[in-house]
Parts: structure tokens; C-alpha cells; sequence
């Protein structure tokens, strides 16, 4: 537990979609900032502190919120790559995506995410869910982001 | 047991019965002299006495004939036999020499001398055993000409012994006497004529007595007319003379009477034989008749059966041929007879079937084998020959029979069933392979749509999703508008923050409606292209494909020289195909290239065809031609070759507008042409798209063959590197 506040990395392409979520998870209370990029790549450079995030200096812990489909690396690919990878292993991964295919949800779960959530076209529920997302968020313990 | 068998050992009996009573007689004879009895010596008192020798020759006579008769196959015996009847005829050789002066030996006197008193072999009785003699020797003799001999002694001593009886029954001397010198006794003159019986039935199948034993009408009628042709004449010559010496009546009348009533028992005799035989005779012709009918009725259903029928002697000499077989053949019998049936068989035949005749000849059992014979107009037709032994009561084989039947229609049918069947056979694995193949397809297509189904519904709920957001947003902010605009004063900082929201927030959530809309009738456009390509007709025919190109990049010459690229295009054969579809094929993957050139280097753009000899495209002789198109852009990742041909996928969204459609229909358009898309690339090495179409069937040249066929394979399974994505397998 540590007292420095958590980042969230949000990863996804699409810039409406950004944009909404962004939005309400402000809506929903949470303050913490949003570090948005938009392709796995830039989402493992980031968590990895390599290309164009080198030398980011680590700060509180750091939450992944990721999109599937997305150019370069997709969601899944990302997932698996932190999960794989000793020192990022830890870092909870969120994965937000348009795709309710059970077949997509298992795939993720096996792969080591923390949650899975489906981006529903209904705005209102959309709307709550990223609420809940936010309020989880605000109760949630969550490992510093590890020795530098 | 046959029946004229049975009678001669009736009648072989009768000549050992014979033997055995004058033995006895003889034996008796001796005894009477020995005793001194008259009753044995001269059997009626009063008459001459056999004399003791004749008994002795009696006894070796009846001994001889007795051993003949029983055994005529022992040496030992037969000698003995040809012994004693030796003896007789000397004894009577010498008996008989005694009364022609040629010596005095007086054997007849060496027995019983002191009693004999002037008792001698009578002449006649030594003739009598040397006839009888003789004719014992030559009994068993088989040369015709001692036959003839033997006859004759049998009947000279039959008849000597007749006279001598009949003489003593009618009180004539000279008949059993000759001269004034001692005559022969009466039981010489029976045993005489016992032995001539004895004799003739013993060898009656030898003489002209053999009729006596034959079971037919003349035996019977014979057998039952002997004894009263002898009895008769003697009967009634004795009533004549008792009456004739009892003085009933004369002579005249005596022999008047005999002569008439010997007439009338001749007549009758004759009458009723006569009437007995034609019974015969008309039973025989009746049988005959009956005979030679069954016989017509049997050459009529053999002549008539469609079937050959045959007849061969057990050696296998052909006999007998229905008038099928010479209908059929042309042959004659004098050509087809014995073995003559060979040239009628096909020469392969030829020898199976004698192999399987001679065997059957040699173990006498039915055979039947297939077989094909020769028409008279020279067609050979298939048949069936059969052939069954007919066995005598006693198990041999006396006649071979058998059919031959023209089966050639079913052979032939039999054989068009086979071939008929194979086909089908044939036929019905092809159906199933070519069904097994389709359903392949078919699964592989369903699974593809359904790909694109749930791969299109994904792309499509994501710009609504937006659209729903910010249409809400909207929502919220014309909410927030409404308040703050429905306050006191609308000035100051309300009328600031109004016009911020209207400006932010409003702006761009409108901003976002408007792109998410763009984006959803963006992919609405894209499949209905695609669906468009899936549907419309194609009018294939022969291109010149180094044509079409050179007006595609005469097209895009623009953009060639914005992206400084160049294309390079290498003398490509013909294919067959629709004009329409494959210059949209070769835009897309030359527009592709052009889109992701490698910013560190002069894009270079390479179209050209694989030399590889044209093979088959899966169970379709159609011969493929390998095009392909090479660039040195940026490369895709190998993870992402399959998902490339996927709608709506793009490897680098970021560098160039498109909706992610080109290489999906570009494979689209392969399919329909039945071939197949794959490709070579890495990550920052360029990429080769490779395309398989139809060649044109009208050109023949297959450019030289350097490549294996199993290499760059147009096979789906054979690959080393980059994978064929969809085509026909």
C-alpha cells in the first residue's frame, strides 16, 4: 500500500471511444490521471519503460485498461506480453472491448487478466459500467509499480 | 444269376448224376460177380451178363467224366482224368483187336476167370468204349475241328446204345448183337447210353445239343418235345409188336396203324409247337415294335432338345451326336466321330478340355467345364459340356453321356454385369471423393462466413458505440445548455460557460456522431463491394495480362511518381479469366505496395510469373499459372498473414486511409477463379503476394521447368514458408 496515486494506462484506438471513457470515469469520481495511447505497441512501451517512454520516471501503481482491437499489438498480445514478463506481471490488466465472444472473454481470462468488461453499445449501461469500473478503482489495493 | 446259367448247371448236375448211377451199376455189377449173384450181373435174369471188365471200363469211364465235369481247371485231376479215358479205349482197342484176329490177349477174361464161363466183352461193346474213349480224351479239346470229332463220337455212341436198347425191347437181336458173337448185355447198353448222356450234357454249350439249354422258345419248346419224340416212336413201335405177336392184327395193319397215329401225333406235335412259337414271335415283334418306337421318340426329343447331346464309348470314342451337334457344327459323323471333335473347340480351349475329358475317362467321374465352340459360320460361342458315366450292374462304365449347352448370351451378359459393375464401382468412388472434396469446402466456407460475420458485427458496434456516447453527451449538455440559458440573466458567467460547452463538448461530441456515421456506411459500402465481388458474373475469357497491366500502371502513374516507386513487370503468360475482376486484383495488391513503401528506401515493385510446369489444381485437370507481385515495403508480421485477408483488418492503419477490404477481395476473386492467394513477407522485408489462375487453355507452352512442382507447390499442404489463405482447398 503505498500512498502515491494510481495512473491508468489507457490503451485504445479508437478516439471517441477515449474520449467517453475518459469522461466518465471523471464522472464517476475518479481523479487519478489517464495516460492514453493508441496501439499496444505504445501500451508496452510504456509499461516497460522502453521506445518512446524511456527513461519515465515510475510512479504510483499503474492499472491497464486495454482495447482489443488495435493496430500493431492487439489487446490480447499486450495482456500476454506483461504477463509473461516477471517484472510487469502484477500490474492488473482491465480488458474493455466491444467483443462479448465467450471464446474472446476465456482466451483473456487464461491469459492472466484481472477483469473483463464489455464496451455495450447501450450508453447508459456503458456509462455505468465505467462507473463501477471507477468505483472499483477507488477501493482497490493495488502493487506499487515495482523497482524501477 | 442269367438264366441260361442256371440251366446249365442243371443240366451240369444231370451229367454227374449220370456218372455217379452207372459207377453204381458197375460197382454192383462187380459185386454180383464176386458174389455170383445174376440179378446184379445181368440186371434182368436170364440175359447176358456184363461182363467184368466192361464194368471195370464202366467205372473208369463214369470217374473220368465225374472229374471232368467238376473240376476242369486242375492239371492234376484233368491228367488223371485223360488217364483213365485213355485206358477205356485201349482196354476196348485191344478187346476189339481179340475179335479181329490181330492178337489173343483175352483181357475180358483176366477177371473173375474161374466163374466167367464163356461170358465176354460183346464186339459192339468195345467199339462202344473205344467211340466213348475217344471222346472222353477229346471232351475238353478246343480246336473246332475236334469239336466236330466229338460230336459225332457222343452221337455214334448215343445212337449204338439206342439201338442196342430199343433191340432189346423189341426183341431184336441183331440190333444188340452182332453175328453169332455174344451180344452186349442189356445194362451195357443202358450204361451206355447214361454215359452218352452224361457225356453230352457235360459240354452241351459245345454241341449241337446246346439249343436243349437255351431259356428262349426253342429250349423250351425242345426240352418239353425231346422225351416224347423218344418215348413216343418207342411206345407205340412196342404196342405194334405185342399186338402184331398177340396176333390182334397183322402187319399191314400194325404198321398202318403206327404210321397213322405217328402222323397224327407228328401233326399235333408240329401244330402246337408251331402255334406256340408264332406266340412267341408275335411277342417278340410286339416288343421290337415297341422298341423301335421308344426308340423314335428318343432320337425325336434328342434331336429336338436345344442342348447337343452326346454318347461316347468308355475309351472316349465319340458314338453319338444329336442332330443339334451337326446343325450347330456342319461337321458330318464321319468327320466328328472317335476324337474327330477337336477343330470344332477354340484353340484355348482346345487343351483344357481334353485335359478334363481324359481325366474324367480315367476316374469315371461327371465332369462339366465351359467351354467355346465353333459355329458351321465360324463364330465361336460359349457353352456348358457335361458329361455322366453309365455304369453296368457290376460298376464299369459302359457309355459316356453328354449335353452341351449354348450359355454364350449369359456369359456374355455375366461378363457386361462385371465390367458394368466395375464401373460404377469406378464411378461411385469418384462421386464420393468429388462429394468428400465439396464438403470439405463447404465446411471450410461456413466456417469462413462465419468468421466474417462475427469479425463484420464486431467492426460495426464499435463506431456506434460512439454514436450512442456522445449522442448522449450530447444529450446531457443540451440539458446543462437548457439550465443554464433558462436562468435570470443569461450573461456573464452562465453565458460563458454556455458558450464553452457549446463550443467544446458540443463541437466534438457532434464531431464524433459525425466520423462514426462516416465509419459505419464506410463498412456498409466496403460489403456491399464485397458482396458484390462474391455475386457479380464473370465473362471469362483469354487475357494478356502484360496488357492489362501496362494500362493499370499507366493509371497510376501518378502515384508512382508521389512515392517514388517503380514497377518492374517481367513477360507474364496468359490466363483466363474475367477482364473486370482481375485488374481489380492486381490494382489492389500493386495499390497495397504502394500504400506501405518503406520510407528508407526507393519502393520497387516486382510482377512476374513462377516458371513452374502447369499442374493440376486438386481433382480438376485445369492447369495453373503462378503470378506474383513483390515489393520491398514494409513487410507484415507473420502473426498477422491469415488475419490480413480478414475484413476490415489492417496492418498499418495509421500510414494510409482504407477500410481493411483489399486483400479480402482480392482472395474473393481468386476463389472465384479457383485459385489460390499466399504469401511471403517479415516484418521491414518487403512482401510477395503470390496468386494461382487458370492458364489459357489455348496456349500450350509451358515456360521451362526449373521449379519442383512440390516446392512453391500450387498444393495447399506443401509449404515452407507463407501460407495459401483460402483458394479452393
Amino acid at each position: 500500500m503505498t500512498t502515491e496515486p494510481m495512473v491508468i494506462l489507457l490503451a485504445e484506438d479508437d478516439e471517441g471511444h477515449a474520449l467517453l471513457i475518459k469522461k466518465n470515469i471523471a464522472r464517476a469520481g475518479i481523479v487519478n490521471q489517464i495516460v492514453h495511447v493508441t496501439d499496444g505497441q505504445q501500451a508496452l512501451d510504456y509499461i516497460r519503460r522502453e521506445g518512446q517512454f524511456t527513461g519515465r520516471t515510475a510512479s504510483g501503481p499503474l492499472l491497464v485498461v486495454l482495447d482489443i482491437n488495435m493496430p500493431r499489438l492487439d489487446g490480447v498480445e499486450v495482456l500476454t506480453r506483461v504477463k509473461a514478463d516477471e517484472s510487469t506481471a502484477k500490474i492488473p490488466v482491465i480488458m474493455l472491448t466491444t467483443t462479448d465472444d465467450p471464446r474472446e472473454i476465456e482466451r483473456c481470462y487464461e491469459s492472466g487478466c484481472s477483469v473483463y468488461i464489455t464496451k455495450p453499445v447501450e450508453y447508459d449501461a456503458f456509462v455505468d459500467a465505467v462507473k463501477r469500473l471507477g468505483l472499483l478503482l477507488q477501493v482497490v489495493q493495488l502493487p506499487s509499480e515495482g523497482k524501477v | 444269376m442269367p438264366e441260361h446259367t442256371k440251366i446249365y448247371l442243371r443240366i451240369g448236375n444231370v451229367a454227374l448224376a449220370a456218372a455217379a448211377l452207372v459207377s453204381a451199376t458197375a460197382l454192383l455189377v462187380l459185386v454180383g460177380w464176386g458174389l455170383g449173384s445174376e440179378v446184379l450181373k445181368s440186371g434182368v435174369p436170364g440175359l447176358v451178363a456184363m461182363n467184368p471188365l466192361t464194368a471195370v471200363l464202366f467205372l473208369c469211364s463214369a470217374v473220368a467224366l465225374a472229374i471232368s465235369t467238376t473240376s476242369s481247371t486242375s492239371r492234376g485231376r484233368q491228367q488223371v482224368s485223360a488217364g483213365l479215358s485213355l485206358f477205356v479205349v485201349l482196354a476196348g482197342f485191344v478187346a476189339l483187336g481179340d475179335y479181329l484176329s490181330l492178337w489173343s490177349l483175352h483181357i475180358d477174361r483176366a477177371l473173375f476167370t474161374e466163374s466167367l464161363g464163356d461170358n465176354r466183352m460183346a464186339p459192339n461193346t468195345a467199339l462202344q468204349f473205344v467211340l466213348l474213349g475217344t471222346a472222353l480224351l477229346l471232351m475238353d479239346l478246343r480246336l473246332s475241328w475236334f469239336r466236330g470229332v466229338n460230336e459225332a463220337l457222343m452221337l455214334a455212341v448215343l445212337v449204338g446204345a439206342t439201338m442196342s436198347l430199343v433191340g432189346y425191347s423189341y426183341g431184336a437181336r441183331h440190333l444188340y448183337g452182332i453175328g453169332v458173337h455174344i451180344p452186349m448185355a442189356l445194362n451195357s447198353a443202358a450204361l451206355f447210353e447214361l454215359m452218352a448222356l452224361g457225356l453230352i450234357c457235360a459240354r452241351l454249350d459245345r454241341s449241337m445239343f446246346a439249343v436243349l439249354a437255351s431259356p428262349d422258345g426253342g429250349g423250351v419248346m425242345a426240352r418239353r418235345l425231346l422225351p416224347a419224340a423218344l418215348l413216343i416212336p418207342l411206345v407205340l413201335g412196342f404196342i405194334r409188336l405185342i399186338g402184331q405177336r398177340a396176333e390182334w392184327y397183322d402187319t399191314e395193319f400194325g404198321a398202318a396203324l403206327m404210321v397213322v397215329v405217328t402222323i397224327v401225333l407228328l401233326v399235333s406235335a408240329i401244330l402246337i409247337t408251331a402255334a406256340s412259337l408264332n406266340r412267341s414271335d408275335a411277342e417278340r415283334r410286339q416288343t421290337l415294335d415297341a422298341l423301335r418306337s421308344s426308340e423314335k421318340r428318343f432320337r425325336f426329343l434328342a434331336d429336338s432338345m436345344p442342348q447337343m447331346i452326346w454318347t461316347a464309348a468308355p475309351n472316349g470314342d465319340l458314338e453319338y451326336y444329336n442332330q443339334r451337334w451337326y446343325d450347330y457344327t456342319g461337321m458330318t459323323f464321319e468327320q466328328a466321330k472317335g476324337w474327330g471333335w477337336q477343330p470344332v473347340l477354340h484353340p484355348n480351349d482346345l487343351q483344357r478340355c481334353i485335359d478334363v475329358w481324359t481325366n474324367a475317362l480315367r476316374t469315371g467321374e461327371p465332369f462339366q467345364m465351359e467351354l467355346r465352340l465353333k459355329r458351321a459360320d465360324g463364330t465361336h460361342r460359349w457353352h456348358l459340356a457335361r458329361g455322366l458315366p453309365e455304369r453296368s450292374s457290376n460298376g464299369t462304365v459302359v457309355r459316356w453321356v453328354g449335353t452341351c449347352t449354348d450359355v454364350d448370351d449369359q456369359k456374355r451378359a455375366g461378363e457386361q454385369i462385371r465390367e458394368l459393375n466395375d464401373e460404377l464401382e469406378h464411378r461411385i468412388e469418384e462421386r464420393t471423393a468429388e462429394l468428400v472434396q465439396v464438403n470439405r469446402d463447404l465446411t471450410q466456407k461456413n466456417q469462413e462466413n462465419e468468421m466474417f460475420v462475427y469479425s463484420v458485427s464486431h467492426d460495426l458496434r464499435s463506431p456506434l458505440v460512439s454514436l450512442q456516447g456522445f449522442s448522449r453527451e450530447l444529450g446531457s449538455v443540451s440539458v446543462e445548455l437548457h439550465q443554464l440559458l433558462s436562468g435570470d440573466s443569461a450573461t456573464g458567467e452562465p453565458k460563458q460557460r454556455a458558450l464553452d460547452l457549446i463550443d467544446g463538448d458540443m463541437r466534438q461530441s457532434i464531431r464524433f456522431i459525425q466520423s462514426a456515421t462516416l465509419r459505419l456506411s464506410t463498412i456498409i459500402d466496403a460489403l456491399l463491394r464485397l458482396s458484390r465481388v462474391g455475386r457479380v458474373e464473370y465473362s471469362p475469357r483469354t487475357l494478356d495480362v502484360n496488357q492489362l497491366l501496362a494500362r493499370l500502371v499507366e493509371s497510376l502513374a501518378g502515384e508512382l511518381y508521389d512515392r517514388s516507386a517503380t514497377i518492374r513487370i517481367a513477360d507474364l503468360p496468359a490466363c483466363h479469366g474475367d477482364a473486370t475482376a482481375i485488374e481489380q486484383l492486381f490494382a489492389n495488391l500493386i495499390g497495397n505496395s504502394l500504400k506501405y513503401v518503406d520510407p528508407q528506401r526507393a519502393g520497387v515493385i516486382e510482377i512476374g510469373a513462377l516458371s513452374l510446369p502447369h499442374s493440376a489444381n486438386g481433382s480438376d485437370t485445369i492447369s495453373m499459372r503462378t503470378y506474383f507481385v513483390k515489393d520491398n515495403g514494409l513487410g507484415i508480421p507473420v502473426a498477422c498473414h491469415e488475419k490480413i485477408f480478414q475484413a476490415f483488418q489492417r496492418a498499418h492503419p495509421e500510414l494510409a486511409p482504407g477500410e481493411g477490404m483489399g486483400l479480402t477481395i482480392v482472395k474473393r476473386i481468386v476463389e472465384r477463379h479457383g485459385g489460390q492467394i499466399w504469401l511471403e513477407s517479415a516484418e521491414g522485408q518487403g512482401s510477395t503476394f503470390f496468386v494461382t489462375l487458370p492458364a489459357d487453355p489455348l496456349c500450350d507452352d509451358v515456360p521451362s521447368s526449373t521449379g519442383h512442382p512440390a516446392q512453391k507447390g500450387l498444393r495447399h499442404d506443401n509449404r515452407t514458408d507463407g501460407h495459401p489463405v483460402g483458394g479452393r482447398r
